[in-house]
């Protein structure tokens, strides 16, 4: 019975050789969600773009282009948070109401980046487009990233007002409004 | 009288219980359309709740000083952000700390965080990260931080 009693004691305290280590240790979870993004516009905000047709300076000329018809002060900013390996996300521009009086056209020259943006933005798609109410690819391989916001960031926007044709001009009205709008995505 | 006799025994060695720390609570960053505009980036750093963590010391066996040593266990992380902790309040007990009130990293190798005397109490944590961007990809990141408690 002692001999129980004896083994039974060195096992407890073996036990509690075990029990009494000088640590322990807690934990809980940390999380951090990063949502996908796609976020565009147009700086500065609530500016309209006005392009005019010179008149002739002489009779039998032609009306033309003069820096009337032609406008730099707006750029495109966006911001994109994109899955690893997701596809990369384009700017499509588009004329979504009123039309280009026949005879005219609207061309757009989209720069590429001269400020330092942050991530992987994106390059033009191509020299110069001429807008239509069809959407075009403007800006392309854009990843994570963001141009920064304002003017002077970003990809510049230049729109210069032509004449195709004077046989084809007619002008119904003196002012004629477009909206232009960019759409980003896949 | 045996079982009685054996059973007091087992008693005295499961009752010689270790010091304890013990964690309530979790912290989730989350990011939406809402915090930026076209354009911008995500602030390049973030605070959670000053009270969104408590940590408890319980059960001290000895001397009753003791030293916390943060680290964490990666499950899925951006080492492009780093992970900071402070302690905001001193707890309530028998016991008292200092040390922890500035943010320290929160790398995965344990560094003392920590010191104290005594059992505490409701020592609220706040965690900060460094380094959002719209660089990181979009995902939910997830990591476990880990508080040891050496009892010295």
């Amino acid at each position: 019975m002692k001999i129980i009693t004896s083994i039974l004691f060195v096992l407890c305290s073996i036990l509690t050789a075990f029990g009494q280590s000088y640590w322990d240790h807690d934990e809980h979870g940390l999380s951090l969600k990063m949502p996908e993004i796609s976020l565009v516009t147009v700086m500065p905000l609530n500016y309209t773009v006005n392009l005019s047709l010179s008149l002739p300076t002489s009779a039998g000329g032609e009306p033309g282009v003069s820096d009337e018809g032609r406008d730099d002060n707006t750029w495109l900013n966006y911001s994109v948070g994109r899955r690893a390996n997701a596809s990369y996300r384009k700017v499509y521009a588009q004329i979504t109401s009123g039309s280009i009086p026949s005879g005219l056209s609207l061309k757009l020259e989209v720069k590429n980046l001269q400020s330092q943006g942050r991530g992987s933005c994106g390059s033009r798609y191509s020299e110069e487009t001429f807008l239509s109410n069809q959407p075009q690819v403007v800006v392309t391989r854009i990843g994570s990233g963001c141009t920064n916001r304002g003017k002077s960031f970003g990809h510049q926007l230049i729109y210069e007002l032509k004449l195709d044709d004077i046989n084809d001009l007619r002008v119904k009205e003196p002012t004629t409004y477009l909206t232009i709008t960019y759409t980003i995505s896949d | 009288m045996k079982p009685i006799f054996t059973f007091l025994l087992i008693g005295i060695a499961m009752g010689s219980s270790a010091q304890e720390v013990r964690v309530r609570g979790s912290v989730d960053f989350s990011f939406s359309y809402s915090n930026i505009k076209a354009g911008e980036d995500y602030s390049l750093e973030t605070e959670s709740k000053h009270d969104g963590v408590r940590l408890d010391v319980k059960k001290l066996k000895k001397s009753s000083y003791w030293r916390i040593a943060v680290s964490k266990n990666d499950i899925n992380w951006d080492r492009q952000v780093q992970i900071y902790v402070r302690r905001t309040t001193n707890g309530n007990g028998n016991g008292y700390v200092w040390g922890g009130q500035n943010y320290s990293e929160v790398r995965n190798m344990p560094a003392t965080f920590m010191q104290g005397y005594g059992i505490l109490n409701n020592i609220y944590l706040q965690y900060k990260l460094v380094g959002i961007s719209m660089e990181l990809p979009a995902d939910t990141y997830y990591t476990d931080i880990v508080y040891t408690i050496y009892e010295q």
